[in-house]
């Protein structure tokens, strides 16, 4: 093993090491274990999608090996193989090593000449520095959007003239916009007692600016359940930088958020930090891989981690035990269980075991559940052709079930699969705590 | 191969299936350069086709221009055979994946061949019904790879392999002429060629399957023994009990311990067995658990548990299911050395396995289809460490050494693609490979389908010393006899009592079998019976029935022979695994053994049902056999006329020079020689 280097990069903006389920390994070890059996092939939504080795997660492990191995000269000659994974962590979950795909495959999308680069991705970055500019640039788009003024540009075709034609895709995603974002009202949603909080709400960014509705829900259902709760006043949990952009950008984002909570628990030793979107929540209890070999931070950052909960989890059968259902009787419900879920933290079934004893038979098990809806982050307006082959079969897979009301747990999910609601299939795409909220009321 | 024949290809092969779909950059070229198998080798690109109306044409242009290609679909082969070695194309046949139709009253689905065989699995309950083969891979393997791997399963001890659940196929050969087989076709059973040829004679279009109702009632028994030998013997002796379980797999306990649940079992714990038995009888299910428990603790069991219950017998699978996985996590890479031996050599050859991994200081665990014989030694390593990969394969070897000594097959169910070719040239004759190499080379004679698959490439035969049947004086008087008719080109009329040869030309001299009725090998524990093929089927049946056996076949006055030369009823091929044949020119070449799975070379055996005696003379036959009649079918071929541009070319592989019932070849094979 002496011949190979054994970490795919040298550079310092990767991780050289990652947190497998088999322990903690380097990139070339990490990627070693798949042992090419071909067993998640059929997991993998870009493969389903278009039946090519280029796009399964085995492909994508063994073009990493052999970059490392020298065999594959140049990660941009395969960057249709790396760019097109959508990070659900399908494949690991059903793989019988547990491999690491998709944090594999991100550290090798690192190396992409333009990883990071973009010029979106660098203006919201920035600009997201000073918090009233970003509203106000927000708030001035999403008038434009009311005025159908985006759409315009689409159709004149100056996205492609800009040379961002994947904006043209993320236009047609966009949802109706909020009025207000939640950060500006969120005081006077919180309880007024604020002493020795059993809870701590995290607002997410897609929560914030677009899906203001279901952090109201949250927080009207976790006080209902656990009472007392205050809000953390965080950062952005830094998914965004890890994923699209610089991988320091997203520990000083992890670190800030670690102080303000090792702060807040000085008051309320026993509070939870709770959040409302999957991808968000399994990021921040996976921020202990950014700061292996940094012994303190990487302490800071189990403890922080251990201490994170989605919204999901903490919704249990009995807080629900006694409830006469009026409103939802006629109504077909189904669950789509969003990627970093049921992928990633292993919440496979708590939604079920909360819904079933209240909707019995309205609860329709939906087939391929776990399997992504092609939103994935930010994935839905660079690969569209793909994130639409994808969401086809998600939504023809609804339409079997011909539910009223389809549940997911993710901001991304809301977007894309509100999308294919208005394309494909009519049913109420809802996060599962606005069912909830609605249920307690 | 030339450059500009490649790219002149490419054109053309791009106006059939679109720019898009024909990819020679290098990312792409080194996705498709492995597969399962520690094989690697570079195409020279890709072709996607996802209209199975395009196989055809394509492979017409491949063959014009001499261009190698390997069929491919999920790639999870583990012998190398979804891999190129020439430097060829690799067609990607996974877009091909319609289930066409599912028919319930005849028993038939129709599918492409890159219909997942777990997809299939999950149309089908829907239905009520079932496809047999259940390989561990059906998660992604494909019906196409599993037709051309010939690949088994746990529950294949009841209900038959690929080859025995398949009733038709519509074929591209390897010039991309399109051609069907089917079960009820007069002449030599070709379609049994296809099953187990891993893409070396062509290209699987559409496969016709037979598929069965679920049945009502199941029962699945995990239980533990204090030794390998005990839990080995239990199964034997369930079989020979006359129980025929849908599944019977023994695990071993360095699987169980690699699993991290040596907690789980009982500290004398060796090995588990996991049982399952499933009919339409509630009685049935309750006479043959008793009998099983029975049996079980007889043979020193030290705990049974038993469930009707989805979701408990499910739990009672979880360790055998966990066996490979816990490996998986453990180490990089896991070789399953895939073989399998006569029932009643089991026992002694998993003792030299065992042997053989402790004196190489290897770390594997034991899997076993048991009730098949059929064995897995699960080795890890890191093919990083080209010190240990070597030591691996020079025990693996080993391993391969023992089961050809007991009688067995280098490969059951894994196919033998690029890693097991060498061994080949252990197990066979000269004279078989010999034939083997002639059918591929008449049916492919540009060597482009898959080529170097399946087939070795070297010429250094050294058959290993095996445990075999003799040969009689009788047959050693037969072969004298047709090699002098060979050099003076004597044409010959074959037959068995000469009941069903009339008018014979002038020229012919008849050779009849009628002193060939010796019973050459009977294994009770293996439940197997080697017999000539002079015998009367009546005197095999009487034979076994004596012995207290059954056989499913009519106590007619044919000779066994003349039944498989007629091809008179359709279960007959179910029944057969291996033959003795005498070749026109007086080769004396053997297929199979006493193997319950054997997929080393192709299906011989089950080619020469039907052929009339115009390939070869069958001299002795392997038949399974049963403990009691439960009821088999017996259904009468129809012998439909359905001549290809592969039957005269078969005829040609066996009999060059058209010597043997060379009346029958217009008819038989439409052409003359």
């Amino acid at each position: 093993m002496k011949n190979y280097k054994n970490e795919l990069f040298t550079e310092k903006i990767h991780l050289h090491e990652l947190i497998t389920k088999n322990g903690v390994k380097n990139i070339y070890d990490a990627v070693s274990q798949c042992t090419r059996c071909g067993y998640c092939l059929e997991s993998c939504p870009s493969y389903v999608a278009d039946k090519k080795e280029n796009y399964s997660p085995r492909g994508r492990n063994q073009t990493i090996r052999m970059l490392i191995e020298g065999k594959q000269k140049d990660v941009n000659l395969a960057k249709d193989i790396i760019d097109t994974c959508l990070l659900c962590g399908a494949c690991t979950n059903i793989c019988y090593g547990s491999v690491a795909t998709p944090d594999i495959t991100l550290e090798a999308r690192r190396e992409e000449r333009d990883f990071g680069n973009s010029f979106i991705y660098k203006a919201i970055i920035n600009i997201r520095k000073k918090r009233k500019t970003f509203d106000l640039i927000l708030k001035t788009f999403y008038i434009m959007h009311g005025m159908k003024l985006d759409k315009l540009a689409d159709k004149l075709g100056m996205f492609d003239f800009l040379g961002y034609p994947s904006l043209s895709n993320a236009v047609k995603k966009l949802i109706k916009p909020p009025k207000k974002f939640l950060h500006e009202e969120i005081n006077d949603l919180m309880p007024k007692e604020a002493e020795k909080a059993g809870w701590i709400y995290f607002l997410t960014c897609g929560t914030d600016y677009m899906f203001t509705n279901v952090g109201k829900s949250s927080i009207s259902v976790l006080k209902k359940i656990y009472g007392n709760g205050i809000f953390m006043k965080n950062l952005c949990c830094g998914l965004i930088s890890y994923n699209y952009g610089s991988l320091n950008d997203a520990k000083e984002h992890a670190l800030k958020n670690i102080e303000i909570f090792e702060e807040l628990r000085k008051e309320n030793p026993n509070a939870f930090i709770v959040a409302d979107c999957s991808s968000c929540v399994a990021f921040m209890k996976s921020y202990p891989q950014m700061f292996l070999g940094e012994e303190e931070n990487y302490k800071r950052a189990l403890e922080f981690s251990s201490k994170v909960k989605d919204i999901i989890e903490v919704v249990k059968p009995e807080h629900l035990s006694d409830i006469k259902l009026d409103g939802l009787k006629d109504k077909k419900i189904t669950i789509h269980h969003s990627c970093k879920a049921y992928n990633d933290q292993g919440l496979k079934d708590e939604e079920e075991k909360v819904l079933k004893p209240i909707l019995k038979e309205n609860l329709i098990e939906l087939n391929e559940s776990n399997m992504c809806c092609g939103g994935a982050g930010a994935y839905s307006f660079t690969k569209p052709e793909f994130s639409n082959k994808i969401l086809y079969r998600k939504m023809k897979n609804i339409s079997e079930t011909q539910a009223d009301i389809t549940l997911v747990s993710s901001t991304s999910c809301l977007m894309q699969m509100g999308y294919g609601s208005k394309t494909h299939y009519s049913t109420e795409v809802k996060h599962y705590v606005e069912l909830i909220d609605e249920i307690l009321k | 191969m030339k450059t500009s024949e490649i790219e002149k290809a490419i054109e053309e092969i791009s106006d059939i299936v679109g720019y898009n779909n024909v990819k020679t950059d290098e990312a792409t070229k080194l996705v498709y350069s492995y597969d399962a198998s520690m094989v690697r080798a570079k195409p020279c690109g890709v072709i996607n086709i996802n209209d199975i109306e395009l196989i055809s044409p394509v492979v017409k242009v491949l063959y014009s221009h001499s261009i190698p290609y390997t069929p491919r679909l999920a790639g999870s082969n583990l012998s190398g055979g979804a891999t190129n070695q020439k430097g060829g194309f690799i067609i990607n046949l996974c877009g091909c994946d319609k289930i066409r139709q599912i028919d319930t009253l005849k028993g038939i689905a129709v599918v492409e061949p890159g219909v997942v065989n777990l997809k299939l699995q999950k149309e089908l309950e829907k239905f009520g019904f079932f496809y047999p083969p259940d390989p561990a891979s059906q998660k992604v393997s494909t019906i196409g790879g599993n037709i051309a791997e010939n690949a088994g399963g746990p529950q294949c001890l009841k209900y038959g392999v690929t080859s025995n659940n398949i009733i038709r196929l519509d074929v591209v050969l390897p010039d991309g002429t399109e051609a069907h087989f089917d079960l009820n076709d007069k002449g030599p059973q070709i379609i049994s060629l296809f099953a187990g040829s891993e893409g070396t004679l062509g290209i699987i279009k559409k496969a016709y399957l037979k598929i069965l109702p679920i049945p009502k009632y199941f029962l699945t028994i995990y239980s533990e023994f204090k030794t390998l030998e005990d839990s080995m013997k239990a199964v034997t002796d369930t079989i020979k009990k006359g129980i025929i379980p849908k599944a019977m797999e023994v695990t071993d306990k360095l699987s169980i311990k690699a699993a991290g649940k040596e907690k789980e079992i009982d500290k004398e714990t060796e090995a588990m067995l996991i049982t399952e038995i499933d009919s339409d009888s509630e009685e049935e299910i309750k006479s043959q658990k008793e009998e099983i428990i029975k049996i079980f603790n007889f043979n020193g069991a030290l705990k049974t548990e038993t469930s009707c219950d989805k979701n408990k017998s499910e739990e009672l699978w979880k360790l055998r299911k966990e066996a490979y996985p816990s490996l998986a996590r453990i180490a990089n890479n896991i070789l399953v050395e895939d073989g399998c031996v006569p029932r009643s050599e089991l026992v002694s050859t998993v003792k030299k396995i065992k042997r053989i991994l402790e004196e190489n200081a290897i770390t594997a665990g034991l899997v076993f289809h048991a009730g098949d014989g059929n064995i897995h030694p699960n080795i890890v390593f890191d093919e990083r460490d080209v010190k240990e990969t070597n030591r691996i394969r020079k025990a693996a070897k080993e391993i391969i050494k023992e089961y050809i000594t007991a009688g067995g097959t280098i490969s059951a169910e894994h196919g033998v693609g690029v890693e097991k070719r060498g061994f080949i040239l252990l197990q066979h004759s000269k004279e078989t490979i010999n034939l083997i190499r002639r059918i591929k080379k008449e049916m492919d004679e540009k060597n482009v389908s898959n080529p170097d698959k399946k087939i070795p490439v070297r010429n250094d035969f050294e058959k290993l010393e095996r445990i075999e049947f003799e040969i009689s004086e009788n047959v050693k008087i037969l072969i004298k006899e047709i090699k002098k008719r060979y050099e003076e080109k004597i044409p010959t009329a074959v037959t068995g009592y000469g009941t069903q040869l009339k008018e014979i030309p002038q020229n012919v001299e008849k050779i009849d079998t009628m002193d060939l009725k010796k019973v050459l090998n009977f294994d009770k524990d293996n439940m197997t019976i080697t017999a000539e093929a002079g015998m009367k089927a009546k005197n095999l049946v009487d034979f076994l029935k004596s012995e207290g056996f059954y056989i499913p076949i009519p106590p007619s006055e044919s000779s066994l022979g003349g039944i498989i030369a007629r091809n008179d009823f359709l279960e007959l091929r179910d029944l057969i695994l291996s033959m003795d044949i005498i070749l026109s020119n007086g080769e004396f070449a053997r297929f199979g053994g006493k193997n319950i799975k054997d997929n080393s070379v192709y299906d011989i055996p089950k080619l020469m049902i039907g052929s009339m005696g115009s390939l070869g003379i069958i001299t002795s036959v392997s038949f399974k056999i049963f403990k009691e009649n439960r009821n088999f079918k017996i259904t009468k071929t129809k012998n439909e006329k359905n001549i290809t541009p592969v039957h005269i070319k078969i005829k040609k592989a066996f009999d060059p020079d058209n010597l043997f019932n060379p009346f029958m070849t217009e008819e038989l094979y439409g052409a003359k020689l």
